[in-house]
């Protein structure tokens, strides 16, 4: 396993058990040496001047560019570099709904991050769009009898999750993306939970836009990717306009550059896109498939002892992601969550982004637990032992 | 109890007796009525849910809270037990730094995660406030 320098830190003199995966990842050794040397050795504005550093810093970025798109199976034009997977999913809103027309449909599930449900709302008040929600079962699985109800002519969007940042529920999005598209509308996903724990395959999927946070998975804050259809992405209106972006600029007009460099307005992330780089060769290296199938068995196991307390509701699917989310009867999530700090266990508590859907399971916050490549299932054993013992701090007298 | 004596307390603690000792605390908070819990007692800014009612009675100062998190609740037993029965003149002049030595000793806010604001602070800005109102 590639070196994560931070794993190595005591917290409260305890050793970290970082069980805060869906939040944000650890960074390897290799990332954080990628960004450095970029800073110590070659640091340059990408895609203007002409001399030897901009050659290598422009040279480096096309090439994470390139790693990106086959990471997901995409070509390299199809692959935006943005800030992060709500800044992808903003400009798609924004760009996505101009053509809209009065009364046209969207359609979004109740499982949404706040960064996949703010953006449609707000531009749908804008343009006087109308949306709609898929529901959940009980089981924390879409309703998909009920969404295929919803999807109608009228239909023009479809955006939902991947994978629930909540629930864990893993949607089908082979079988959404057939209907969808049968309806001639678009489908774009939110991958951000997704791209670090499965093989993301843009072709398989035949998602229209896919977006997702290089943070999340074992690469930098800063930098997101959207993938996009070629052909619907050249049609797609600008979302920030400015240097690069461009092809030709009068004080009368603009036409602009081609495909994706249209959508990369500004000096981008240039650091962090190599950090991004770094990361998919961390999580090639280490291979996706295996990560997948580790996060899979502590989840599991997290599952089987967590169901062994009582006063304990999980909640989300059994088939799931690498992240469980649970509620303690009369207890507060946050009581919870610093108790466990004090033991150096990061968990995360609260409406997680997802307010819609705590309200949909009528709770007003619940204690999450997501792991990632590093996790063991000592650390599961711990954190059961920590649990318990917090649970008894507040419930005793 | 006086808050330098709950300052004194939990200063000595290591962070993990700190948080349990403030658990403690908030599991002592007098009970709230029921009826009090509404919209303009609500605490603002709070992560979890919080209440908090003053009232003046010659001319000093009675507080009573409530929260669903006991972290929370200890912060709010620390300070309503430490402020109740102050005279108003000498409650508006010294709580705001009464605390702020508070939060520097105890160095409590470190250890809770749920507050991503300054808890304390926000509480006993709110305290001031709802005094400030009813003079
Ligand atoms: C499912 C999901 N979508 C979107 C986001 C937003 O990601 P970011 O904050 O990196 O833009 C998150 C992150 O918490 C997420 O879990």
């Amino acid at each position: 396993m590639n070196n994560f320098p931070i794993l190595k830190r005591q917290v409260y003199g305890n050793k970290l058990i970082y069980l805060d995966n869906a939040a944000t990842t650890q960074k390897p050794e290799i990332v954080l040496q990628a960004m450095d040397n970029y800073y110590r050795d070659y640091n340059a504005n990408v895609h203007r001047g002409i001399h030897l550093l901009a050659e290598e810093a422009t040279v480096a970025y096309e090439k994470v560019r390139e790693q990106v798109a086959k990471f997901i199976n995409a070509e390299s034009e199809e692959i935006i570099f943005t800030k992060s997977t709500t800044e992808s999913l903003n400009l798609l809103a924004y760009s996505l709904t101009q053509n809209l027309k009065k009364n046209d449909e969207i359609i979004l599930t109740v499982m949404e991050h706040h960064s996949n449900l703010v953006p449609w709302q707000q531009l749908a008040k804008q343009r006087g769009l109308v949306i709609k929600y898929v529901p959940i079962k009980t089981n924390g699985e879409l309703k998909l009898d009920t969404f295929n109800k919803l999807l109608t002519k009228k239909t023009k969007i479809v955006s939902l999750t991947h994978l629930s940042n909540v629930l864990g529920t893993i949607n089908p999005i082979k079988e959404i993306a057939k209907k969808v598209h049968s309806f001639g509308a678009t489908l774009v996903v939110d991958a951000a939970q997704s791209v670090p724990f499965m093989q993301i395959d843009v072709k398989e999927l035949n998602c229209d836009y896919l977006a997702f946070s290089g943070h999340k998975m074992y690469g930098p804050t800063g930098v997101g990717v959207l993938y996009g259809k070629k052909t619907l992405l050249e049609k797609l209106p600008p979302f920030l306009y400015g240097g690069d972006m461009i092809e030709k600029v009068t004080l009368k007009e603009t036409t602009f550059n081609t495909v994706p460099y249209k959508f990369e307005a500004g000096t981008p992330n240039i650091a962090e896109v190599i950090g991004l780089g770094a990361a998919i060769k961390f999580l090639q290296e280490e291979n996706i498939n295996t990560i997948k199938s580790h996060e899979e068995e502590l989840t599991k196991y997290a599952l089987k002892e967590l169901n062994k307390i009582n006063s304990l509701t999980v909640y989300g699917p059994q088939k799931r992601g690498p992240l469980i989310s649970f509620t303690i009867k009369n207890v507060h999530p946050h009581d919870i969550t610093a108790l466990l700090d004090k033991d150096g266990i990061a968990s995360r508590a609260g409406h997680l982004c997802a307010m819609p859907l705590l309200q949909e399971l009528n709770v007003d916050g619940v204690i999450r637990v997501s792991f990632g490549v590093y996790n063991t299932k000592e650390e599961i054993d711990f954190f059961i032992k920590s649990l318990n013992k917090a649970i008894k701090v507040c419930n005793g007298n | 109890m006086e808050i330098k004596e709950a300052q004194e307390l939990l200063s000595a603690l290591p962070a993990r007796e700190q948080l349990e000792a403030l658990i403690d605390y908030g599991k002592q908070l007098k009970e709230f009525s029921e009826t009090e819990k509404k919209e303009e007692n609500k605490v603002p800014g709070c992560v979890s849910t919080a209440y908090l009612t003053v009232e003046v009675k010659e001319n000093k100062v009675y507080f009573s809270g409530y929260s669903d998190a006991l972290t929370i609740k200890g912060y709010l037993a620390i300070l309503i037990n430490g402020f109740n029965g102050m005279n108003v003149k000498e409650f508006l002049s010294t709580a705001e730094s009464i605390v702020k030595e508070f939060i520097t000793k105890t160095k409590l806010q470190a250890s809770l995660t749920p507050s991503r604001a300054n808890t304390l602070g926000n509480i006993i800005a709110i305290m001031i406030k709802k005094v400030r109102q009813q003079v």
